[in-house]
């Protein structure tokens, strides 16, 4: 019986999960990848840095899966003169019955999806006021700890071209994305697609198709699946040959790269893959799925020396390196 | 579910991956060494053929090397993959995208209960359809491999062992023909067993006899290691060039003796004896025979003369015996004299300046006084000879002499034991004589004036058993001498064979000669199957030569080949090649030639064959075709000669033992000495024929 019900379920996982990136689909042209990690965080409780030049329907994206959850959304635009306060909230003096008192004003971090767009452009303070949203899932102002609504997701976006006046994010604020989301520009015909889409008469219709409770049900369902000891073995392994003094990193790795991915990583890794198993429709995860995630999972999390960043060594070509050298055993 | 079990279907799959994960380790890692233990194999057999190694050497070295392919083929096979692997390997065959791996981690790792691992199970198991055991654990890259490596493998394993047989265990002078041609009326026997080898044997076999008899210790000793020197190459157990060295070793210890000496000095002795003998009537034969040295004429003699001494009377013995002290003492004191002549006159080469010859001359005379004492210790008593031993016996403590003193020392217990049983016989006569004393007592008085005239008697009579002794002792020595000198024969025979087996290496290049020689008895022309072998061996003889008749003079083999071919022999001389029939210019460079000389061979054998008579000719279909008599010719041969008469046993013997006689007389060259024999071996008359 329960055997059933769990197929059920996964088959359910599965069709809803096809039915929200259609959904999405039917705005954003292409950038399945982007799609499909975007949700899978969302899956995976965790949260997503989106990198790509400006244009590319970053905001789009994220805007799109707002409306297509029945879940409320706000943005926040980061600006050098952004302070924490304006996206935490703050304490405001109120009358309240003759008596002045002092009530917190909620910001905009208090919603469900959060989009910080433009986060590399908040100073390092205002970016650390995310820091207790994104891992706790709460907020603290001055003596008192406010939860943030659950299900909650942080999509920030970065635009890797305009360096100057930025403020690149620190070690600790990174490891706390899940997943780094590289937007490549689109192809010709994804090109011609947009094209068709923006400037045409026509423009879709988005229906929501998820709320927040089947949202937490289906993460219910990423966490009940066990995990392959080999598998997991796999995936600590894949994580731990990316810091230079294990004995199985490539010379590569070693050679470029000053430290390697957290533990937040591989839990990264094996939630992420958990959510592709059930979206194929299988019940447990194979080799496959922790090699499919482990690029953006790891690819913020490795720390290059100056030696890689003067050869222009990017991430994703050490991550190859790694998996094309550790063997499955 | 406490414990999860993996589908059959699934195990199956697992076990098919592993067995294929085995051969192909066996067949990338394993074939590369295993190719290469072979190449080795094939360099040790090359390197028995060259003979830089014993058989026993390559034996050892050839189990050690098949031991190693086994362990490396065991190395490579029993470790395997395990289910993970084997699971990762399926897993990889459909794109790394199969629950498979996480099915085998569950049933390894997992015993919780939990819905997600009984399905997947499930999973894994549809997921095997995707699968491919060919994709998973490829032989593409084993074959690819093998396709390099079966060349060599072919090579090292078929091609160079055809060409070089592996070693011969049963390593045999020459390999036994097994097809015969029946109608050619030939003895099987003849070729079953190597008549080189034969011969050997047999001539060991006589000698160990011999040595039985006749010979000393060492001799037997000898003959028995020579005789399992042959054991041991006929087994293959030892090589021929290392046989050779063995034999050369056996002869050479065999030259050792310390019999020349002694001989030399008897020979001198007895001669002198003889011609001090030859004056008397009663002594001539027996000097004769002692002259000749014929031992079984001396026996002979000495028996008449013990025949003729008891039919005398004491007179007639007394003159007897006198006239035989007389020779000893003249023997001696001629050999005396030599001596001294001698020494006087290397005295004179000495101030001349010729030392060698002095020196050689003065050995002689030391020969010379030792001979005369010899001839003078014939006379001696067992007393006189008790107290000469004794003074030599403090000679020999003087100089330390342990050897001499422990052989003195025997030798004086012997006389010592001799003498009491003397002394014992002595006093029976006496008491058996007591009843005759009254008798005799009248006669005292002339007993008295004999007295020294029977010690004169006595003394002859002493010195006719010591001759008789050393004579005996002297004849033993030879015969030792004899036997010895013949072992030592045998062994520089049995060096040269395996010498000559050595340059003979294979004995296929033998066996094919003699079937070539069937073939062209038949009537046939000789087989090309043989012409690379002959080609190679013509070419061998050919040159060789070609260097000995540089001077002019024909060679030994020429020689014996134009006795062969007859008055016109020279038609048959030998082609460029060198092929084995009729070779040799006087220039030892050969010339074309047609093989066999077809004229006949003078007058050796009788007259020439009368083929242009007026008898018809009648065409008989016999059994034996092409060359060979005829009928017609066998009936007129038998017309003009008669039919053999004499058993060919007889025949044989006779034959046999002239060629025996020659061949000690050293008259054939010692390379030669050989095919004599083997040529009598082969026709030598074999049971109920």
């Amino acid at each position: 019986m329960a055997d059933e019900k769990v197929k059920q379920k996964v088959e359910q996982f599965g069709k809803d999960l096809r039915t929200l990136k259609n959904e999405i689909g039917k705005f954003i042209v292409g950038q399945e990848n982007v799609i499909i990690g975007v949700i899978t965080s969302l899956l995976s409780s965790g949260h997503v840095l989106l990198e790509g030049v400006p244009g590319l329907g970053k905001t789009m994206l994220v805007t799109t899966l707002a409306q297509t959850l029945d879940l409320p959304f706000s943005r926040i635009q980061f600006t050098p003169d952004l302070m924490p306060a304006d996206i935490i909230g703050t304490n405001v003096i109120m009358d309240e019955d003759g008596h002045k008192k002092f009530r917190f004003q909620r910001g905009p971090i208090f919603t469900n999806i959060l989009l910080a767009d433009e986060i590399n452009r908040a100073t390092p303070k205002t970016q650390s006021a995310l820091l207790e949203a994104m891992q706790e899932r709460m907020v603290t102002v001055g003596n008192k700890t406010y939860r943030l609504p659950a299900p909650y997701i942080v999509l920030a976006t970065q635009n890797p071209l305009e360096m100057e006046g930025t403020y690149p994010l620190p070690e600790a604020q990174l490891d706390r994305f899940m997943f780094k989301l590289v937007v490549s520009f689109p192809d010709k015909d994804e090109l011609h697609e947009i094209m068709k889409r923006t400037t045409g008469e026509e423009i879709p219709e988005i229906r929501k198709v998820m709320n927040g409770e089947r949202i937490l049900e289906m993460r219910q369902l990423v966490r009940a699946m066990e995990i392959p000891h080999d598998i997991q073995d796999y995936a600590l392994r894949v994580l731990r040959s990316t810091h230079p003094d294990y004995k199985e990193t490539p010379k590569k790795v070693k050679k470029f790269v000053r430290f390697g991915g957290s533990p937040r990583a591989a839990q990264a890794i094996l939630l992420a893959a958990r959510v592709r198993a059930l979206t194929e429709g299988r019940y447990s995860i194979s080799y496959k799925d922790v090699q499919e995630v482990v690029k953006p999972a790891l690819r913020h999390r490795l720390i290059l020396n100056f030696e890689a960043e003067a050869e222009g060594i990017k991430c994703d070509d050490l991550l190859d390196d790694i998996l094309k050298n550790l063997k499955e055993k | 579910m406490p414990s999860h079990i993996l589908p059959l279907e699934l195990k199956k799959s697992l076990l098919k991956i592993k067995l294929r994960a085995r051969i192909r380790n066996l067949l990338l890692k394993a074939f590369p060494v295993w190719v290469l233990l072979f190449a080795f194999l094939t360099l040790f057999r090359v390197f028995f053929y060259a003979e830089w190694m014993e058989l026993a050497l390559i034996e050892k070295i050839n189990i050690s090397l098949y031991l190693l392919m086994l362990f490396t083929g065991l190395f490579y096979f029993i470790p395997g993959i395990s289910s993970r692997k084997a699971a990762s390997l399926l897993d990889k065959s459909a794109d790394s995208d199969t629950v498979i791996p996480a099915a085998v981690s569950y049933a390894r790792h997992f015993n919780t209960d939990n819905p997600f691992i009984e399905l997947t199970f499930e999973q894994a198991q549809e997921h095997l359809s995707q699968t491919d055991c060919a994709r998973a654990v490829p032989f593409q890259g084993a074959s690819k491999f093998i396709l390099f490596a079966f060349p060599l493998f072919f090579v090292f394993y078929l091609l160079i062992p055809s060409i070089i047989p592996p070693p011969d265990y049963n390593y045999q002078f020459y390999p036994a023909i097994i097809q015969l041609d029946k109608e050619l009326d030939i003895d099987p026997d003849i070729s079953k067993e190597d008549p080189e080898l034969a011969v050997i044997k047999e001539d060991l076999k006589s000698l160990k006899r011999k040595a039985k008899l006749f010979g000393d210790k060492k001799t037997q000793d000898m003959v028995r290691k020579l005789e399992n020197l042959i054991k041991n190459v006929e087994r293959g157990a030892v090589q021929p060039f290392k046989a050779a060295k063995m034999a050369e070793a056996i002869r050479k210890k065999l030259a050792n003796t310390d019999k020349e000496e002694f001989l030399k000095e008897k020979s001198e002795a007895f001669s002198q004896l003889a011609k001090s003998l030859k004056r008397y009537r009663e002594f001539k034969d027996l000097a004769q025979e002692l002259m000749k040295k014929n031992e079984r004429g001396i026996k002979k003699e000495l028996l008449k003369l013990q025949k003729k001494m008891a039919k005398m009377n004491e007179k007639a013995l007394k003159k007897l015996f006198k006239k035989l002290d007389k020779s000893v003492k003249k023997a001696s004191d001629n050999l005396k004299k030599k001596s001294k002549r001698m020494l006087k006159k290397a005295k004179r080469l000495e101030k001349k300046g010729l030392k060698k010859e002095a020196k050689k001359l003065r050995k002689k005379a030391k020969q010379l006084k030792k001979a005369a004492k010899t001839v003078k210790k014939f006379n001696k008593s067992d007393q006189k000879k008790m107290k000469y031993m004794q003074k030599r016996m403090q000679q020999a403590k003087k100089q330390g002499d342990k050897k001499m003193q422990k052989s003195l020392k025997k030798e004086m217990k012997r006389m010592q034991r001799k003498m009491k049983q003397q002394q014992k016989a002595a006093n029976k006569n006496k008491k058996g004589q007591k009843g005759q004393k009254a008798a005799n007592k009248n006669k005292k008085g002339k007993k008295g004036q004999k007295g020294k005239k029977g010690q004169k008697g006595k003394k002859g009579k002493k010195g006719m058993s010591n001759m008789q002794k050393s004579l005996e002792r002297y004849m033993r020595s030879r015969r030792e001498k004899r036997t010895g000198e013949q072992a030592k024969m045998t062994a520089k025979e049995i060096r040269e064979a395996m010498k000559r087996l050595k340059k003979r290496g294979s004995m296929r290049g033998r066996s094919k000669g003699i079937k070539d020689f069937f073939r062209r008895a038949k009537g046939q022309k000789g087989g090309r199957r043989s012409s690379r072998s002959s080609k190679s061996k013509g070419s061998r003889k050919g040159s060789r030569k070609g260097s000995s008749s540089k001077n002019g003079k024909p060679s030994p083999y020429q020689r014996n080949r134009r006795l062969n071919n007859g008055s016109k022999g020279s038609r048959g001389s030998g082609s460029k090649k060198g092929s084995k029939k009729g070779q040799g210019t006087s220039k030892g460079k050969g010339s074309k030639g047609k093989g066999w000389g077809t004229a006949d061979g003078g007058k050796l054998f009788g007259k020439k064959t009368r083929l242009k008579n007026k008898v018809k000719d009648y065409n008989v279909k016999t059994k034996r075709r092409g060359a060979g008599p005829s009928r017609n010719e066998v009936i007129l041969g038998a017309s003009e000669k008669g039919f053999s008469k004499r058993k060919y046993k007889k025949v044989f013997v006779k034959y046999n033992e002239q060629a025996k006689e020659v061949l000690k007389q050293d008259e054939i060259p010692p390379g030669y000495k050989h095919l004599v024999k083997v040529y009598y071996h082969l026709i030598k008359p074999r049971e109920g024929k």
